[in-house]
């Protein structure tokens, strides 16, 4: 069990800054994940704290120890690389074994260690195959196997779940929880996919640009997202431009240009006159035509300009007056529901007081 | 159905024109000679050249079909020995090259990849220039009053050591044997390494092995396809060099080669120098035999 801290971390290559000034703790068993799109710098802190690349200003600290003068096959760190990286001129069990290999285990203990690994990741009839014979989500298996077998303080996780095809990949969403509640290791994952995310981790560190835009666990970066980018990059959400006109005790008074005044919750420090925008999830806009909707405090006129019917879902594209598109989700629960509005049928739209978020620029 | 048939006729039709002529180029020029070697190596040698007539009108000259020249390879030692010596040759100048060549390949595969081209070119460089004439520059290099052969010579006098003479020696053979085949090995060995995957070091690496193990684990094992195919590209043609033990080697440096061309050019004996290709040739195939068989073990990472 070990604890991770990384302390005013940056990384520059040349003149772009990588990972600008990151500080972090990932306490001890936890699963938490680095989340943010491609070149954000998430995976330059993988690979800094695995060792494979060094900080130029900051430390990355084990346990209290400083890592700087540790080389990556000296960490007890192990990772399980993007696309798994198994060796292919070794059967599953010598590439699971490698590690304990390496570490020198004495003949005994790494049987059964090689067996307890292969066990519980279900690949005991696949022992003596080699990589190329294998599924990719067998592979997958192998490559978290190998990762694990030589119990390591922390394992690195590599956006494991990329090189797999949506269904195996939810599967196997799964299978991580399990293993990662059953071996009680600190895992770090990297994803840019935010549905694998908010799923597997306890938490959460978004990344844009080099910095961390939130630290959260998934429920609460999903209902209150501290920034655009955060809110933006978490699921779906409709953003309408907006101006504080009153900040009161209980609530916000805004402001929407040629739309008229919305009613948010309260934003701590929010004053009258600041510009950001409203921000409201789509699962949280009822579409109706009758009174129902209408007494709600925010309710707009629109217009269906597209619907996408996706099964369990319908999702909605309504026009709203001064040109603004909010996206709604309705759940087919009802039979015949997906088809209650057609594309160009005028419909009230509208949402509770409570929901949705002001965000300041 | 019938579109299908005529379609599959016009691909075949395309096959044969297409590998017909190298086919019948082989057929004609390599088939068919090895052939006329292989029932010459069954005749007496022609008075003057060539061969006996198989009836002759004299029954006193030798005439017909014999197994005289094997008889006559297996009872002299002294033909063994140097199909024994033409393998050592074959063999140290393959280890040589590979040890030469595997650092090479290796610097080259893991430069940036603009410089890759570069340095791969000037592996093949000397190729642009004649291959005696590059044997032949190597007899200047040795010869006695060369700078090299003086250095030398002096070192070894500094310590009390006679003098040597590097031209005309086992020597000079060798460097001559791993210089003009150095490049035969450096290509497969690049052209694989070049390939490896470097997510796989990173993987070791981070799973603890220190640069000794990544390279005995990783690399070296996933280089066997490379390391066989370069030794076939080396010791093949080392086996029936006849060029460089010509120029480089003293009197007693004959190999298979020479021994071969030997009875075609001045004893004119050609069943015996037929029979002596064959026996090169047999040799030549059990390597390649072995070889693929070893190799075979790495076909399905490579």
């Amino acid at each position: 069990m070990a604890r991770l801290e990384l302390r005013n971390i940056t990384r520059r290559f040349g003149e772009f800054v990588a990972v600008d000034d990151v500080s972090l703790t990932i306490e001890s068993g936890e699963f938490f994940t680095l989340l943010g799109p491609s070149g954000c710098g998430k995976t330059t802190i993988l690979r800094m704290i695995a060792g494979f690349d060094l900080p130029d200003a900051g430390q990355v600290l084990l346990d209290g120890r400083d890592l700087a003068d540790t080389p990556p096959e000296n960490r007890s760190i192990h990772t399980v690389f993007q696309n798994f990286a198994l060796f292919p001129h070794m059967t599953v069990a010598q590439n699971i074994a490698f590690p304990l290999k390496m570490a020198r285990r004495p003949e005994a203990e790494m049987r059964s260690m090689l067996h307890d690994a292969l066990e519980q990741v279900h690949l005991a009839d696949k022992a003596n195959a080699y990589p190329h014979e294998l599924s990719g989500g067998q592979k997958q298996r192998v490559a978290l196997a190998r990762g694990l077998v030589n119990r390591p303080h922390l394992l690195l996780l590599d956006e494991p779940l990329g090189a797999l095809d949506a269904k195996l990949r939810e599967e196997m969403q799964v299978d991580l929880i399990d293993l990662q509640r059953d071996v009680g290791i600190t895992f770090v994952f990297v994803t840019h996919a935010q549905v694998e995310a908010l799923a597997l981790s306890h938490r959460i560190a978004v990344m844009n640009a080099g910095r961390i835009m939130q630290m959260d666990e998934p429920a609460r970066l999903y209902s209150s997202p501290r920034n655009r980018f955060v809110a933006d990059f978490i699921g779906n959400i409709n953003q309408l431009n907006a101006q504080v006109v009153e900040a009161a005790h209980g609530h916000l008074r805004l402001s929407v240009a040629e739309l008229g005044e919305i009613i948010a919750p309260p934003l701590p420090g929010a004053a009258a006159g600041d510009q950001g925008v409203y921000a409201i999830r789509p699962e949280q806009v009822r579409i109706g035509v009758h009174d129902e909707v209408s007494e709600l405090k925010n309710h707009f006129d629109g217009e269906v300009h597209s619907l996408l019917f996706q099964g369990d879902v319908s999702v909605y594209k309504v026009g709203l007056a001064n040109g603004a598109m909010i996206e709604a989700l309705l759940p087919n629960s009802a039979s015949g529901r997906a088809q209650l509005f057609e594309v160009g049928d005028a419909v009230k739209l509208g949402w509770r007081h409570d929901a949705g978020m002001f965000l300041r620029e | 159905m019938n579109k299908d048939h005529k379609s599959s006729r016009a691909v075949r039709l395309g096959k044969w024109l297409v590998s017909g002529p190298p086919f019948v180029y082989l057929l004609w020029f390599f088939v068919l000679p090895s052939l006329i070697m292989v029932l010459a190596s069954f005749r007496y040698p022609g008075e003057f050249g060539g061969l006996a007539p198989l009836a002759a009108s004299d029954p006193n000259t030798l005439q017909g079909v014999t197994l005289e020249t094997y008889q006559f390879f297996f009872s002299d030692f002294i033909y063994s020995y140097v199909f024994l010596k033409s393998f050592l040759v074959a063999l140290a100048t393959t280890l040589i090259c590979l040890l030469m060549a595997y650092p090479l390949a290796l610097l080259i595969a893991r430069s940036p990849k603009k410089r890759r081209d570069l340095m791969v070119l000037l592996v093949i460089l000397p190729f642009a220039s004649n291959f005696l004439i590059r044997v032949y520059a190597w007899m200047i290099i040795l010869g006695p009053q060369a700078a090299f052969s003086q250095t030398i010579n002096g070192l070894l006098a500094a310590l009390g050591v006679a003098p040597v003479h590097l031209l005309f020696s086992p020597f000079a053979v060798l460097v001559g044997m791993v210089y003009v085949h150095l490049p035969f090995m450096v290509l497969p060995l690049y052209t694989n390494l070049e390939k490896h995957d470097p997510a796989l070091l990173d993987a070791a690496q981070d799973l603890g092995a220190n640069a000794w193990h990544r390279f005995w684990r990783v690399t070296f094992p996933l280089s066997l396809p490379g390391i066989f195919s370069g030794s076939a590209l080396v010791f093949i043609p080392v086996l029936g060099m006849f060029a460089i033990p010509d120029i480089l080697g003293g009197t007693g440096d004959m190999l298979i080669g020479n021994l071969i061309k030997e009875q075609f050019l001045s004893t004119r004996d050609w069943p015996f120098g037929s029979t002596l290709s064959i026996m090169l040739t047999l040799a030549v195939l059990l390597i390649v035999w072995i070889t693929a068989r070893l190799g075979g073990r790495g076909r399905h990472y490579a």
